[in-house]
């Protein structure tokens, strides 16, 4: 082999190692050795253990808001999945309500775009929208690099991170997204089942079943969603008149699609669907067993099958859908509120 | 018989408001149809000369933020080896590119602090103007962008030049292109969409170079 081409061949690979080393702890390395590759440009933004806490720690704060009442963690929480449990849509300073469930921040990696739209491109200008949406934390990117910028323990970490202490927008929003993108969930029931490590009950593989033929083809194994957006058939919202993707596209046939979302745990991610107008997990089932409307135009394909389920087939499903829980990352201390 | 050298240094973007260099907040036009305009902010990209030897040559990371607030923002220096060029045409884009779009969180002219970034439906201003109609009594906002299909909206435009002229000036008429909205029906477009598309075509014909 040709001596030039061998070396550079090295060098990419262990450029390749570099970029993704510190992304993930070995454990998590292994569990996902057989997804998709990441579609986040970690080329552009590699992960360190610095910049994972310098992220986290901004995550955390709510000096980021502009009355200093709420972080990113407000609706965002650990424990379920990092979205506003029980919260139909999510909360901003003042009291002041979205329009929109707050979405799960989960294995955000493998997402080519954001929000229930899909309206945000990139991961790393996502955190624009919570900072300056006057329903969330109505605040100015000027304000944030100006408060993080007289901080002298976030100047040392903007160094030792990016190699200048005063942070830009550029090294704020990968600041957080050192953060973000890290929470990676491959460690659930499902996964262990998967590896050999843990059994499923009879209920769970019959609900393992059902989910094939239904569900994954949208709600795509491993990572149990789709880049795409679709129609569910709901109708729309009597509240916020929202018209999802078609906001973005402004394209006829796009109206009433949202983000086909990821399931993983889903069992603590409620309550459910883009206006979170469901607050059990049995009433999405019984919506798509029962009272799905076929003939809604915008429907999406996927759904025109036969989708009958009985009440033992919805339990079934059901048992299925709760081993998509990750405790491990759900209670993973790393990503918790920083000491 | 002596020639005088031609030594361009810089490329110039002069915004007129019917022939007249424009000044934010003056009282632009008297005539009942006037105009008074308190922002004007826009994109120009992807610089490129043609010089009469038949050579293209392109401006370095060629993203301008062009801002009538900051008048040094109105000179763009030429390429080191264009300044004793012949150019003969000048091409370049109203906006910026979709790749650039999708490329994640830019610094310098593409930092989103400048206001030129819609973050819900991520992506740049190509072109932003906003001021107030005396005829109508109404203020006015135009912001034109978007990169999706089929509502892209911004515009690659090409002008050949004569080579003898002594200066390197891109114009924008901005009369021309207010006068051609129908303001009293629509007096703004703040998102992406056919609005912003159609108005991004028509913004395009009043670009011209000297």
């Amino acid at each position: 082999m040709n001596k030039a081409l061998l070396i550079s061949l090295i060098a990419s690979v262990v450029l390749f190692a570099s970029f993704s080393q510190g992304w993930l702890d070995d454990s998590r390395q292994a569990q996902i050795s057989d997804w998709p590759e990441p579609i986040y440009n970690f080329e552009q933004n590699p992960i360190t253990e610095e910049g994972f806490q310098l992220g986290r720690k901004l995550f955390y704060d709510p000096m980021l808001s502009r009355d200093n009442t709420i972080s990113c963690a407000n609706c965002h929480l650990q424990y379920t999945g990092f979205t506003h449990v029980d919260h139909a849509v999510s909360h901003g300073i003042e009291g002041r309500k979205g329009t929109r469930n707050s979405p799960v921040l989960i294995n955000l990696a493998w997402n080519s775009s954001f929000h229930w739209d899909g309206g945000v491109n990139h991961l790393d200008v996502q955190a624009i929208n919570p900072i300056q949406h006057s329903a969330e934390m109505d605040n100015s990117l000027e304000t944030v690099l100006e408060y993080v910028n007289q901080s002298k323990e976030y100047r040392t970490q903007f160094f030792r991170v990016y190699g200048d202490s005063l942070a830009n927008t550029q090294s704020l929003m990968r600041a957080i997204s050192q953060f973000t993108v890290s929470l990676v969930s491959s460690n659930s029931k499902y996964d262990q089942y998967l590896r050999g490590e843990a059994t499923f009950t009879s209920q769970e593989k019959r609900g393992l079943k059902l989910f094939e033929k239904h569900c994954n083809s949208c709600h795509t194994a491993p990572l149990f969603n789709s880049n795409e957006y679709a129609s569910n058939g709901l109708p729309l919202d009597s509240i916020y008149n929202d018209l999802g993707r078609y906001a973005i596209t402004k394209v006829g046939s796009d109206s009433l699609k949202f983000r086909i979302p990821t399931l993983r745990n889903i069992e603590h991610t409620y309550p459910y669907m883009h206006d979170g107008r469901y607050k059990k997990l049995r009433e999405v089932i019984e919506y798509y067993a029962e009272e799905l409307d076929r003939s809604n135009p915008y429907l999406s394909e996927q759904l025109n099958g036969d989708l009958k389920l009985s009440g033992n087939d919805q339990k079934d499903l059901i048992a299925f859908l709760c081993t998509l829980t990750d405790r491990t990352f759900l209670y993973d201390r790393h990503f918790g509120f920083p000491n | 018989m002596i020639r005088a050298l031609l030594v361009l240094s810089s490329l110039w973007v002069f915004p007129t408001f019917a022939q007249r260099a424009l000044e934010i907040q003056f009282d632009q036009d008297s005539t009942e149809q006037g105009y008074s305009i308190e922002t004007l902010r826009f994109y120009l990209s992807n610089i490129r000369f043609h010089t009469v030897e038949g050579v293209w040559h392109k401006e370095e990371n060629s993203f301008n933020l062009i801002d009538i607030e900051n008048p040094s923002s109105q000179k763009i220096p030429l390429p080191k080896d264009l300044v004793k060029a012949k150019i003969d045409s000048v091409s370049f884009l109203i906006g910026i590119d979709s790749t650039t779009n999708v490329a994640g969180i830019l610094e310098g002219d593409l930092d989103p602090i400048k206001g030129m970034y819609w973050a819900w439906n991520s992506g740049y201003i190509n072109f932003k103007v906003e001021g107030r109609s005396k005829a109508l009594n109404t203020n006015f906002e135009y912001h034109l962008g978007g990169y999706l299909p089929p509502y892209a909206s911004s515009r690659a435009v090409s002008f050949s030049r004569n080579s003898k002229n002594k200066r390197l000036v891109i114009h924008l008429s901005l009369k021309r292109f207010l006068d051609g909205i129908d303001m009293g029906n629509f007096s703004e477009v703040m998102i992406p969409g056919p609005k912003s598309a159609e108005l991004s075509h028509s913004l395009s014909k009043c670009f011209s170079v000297e």
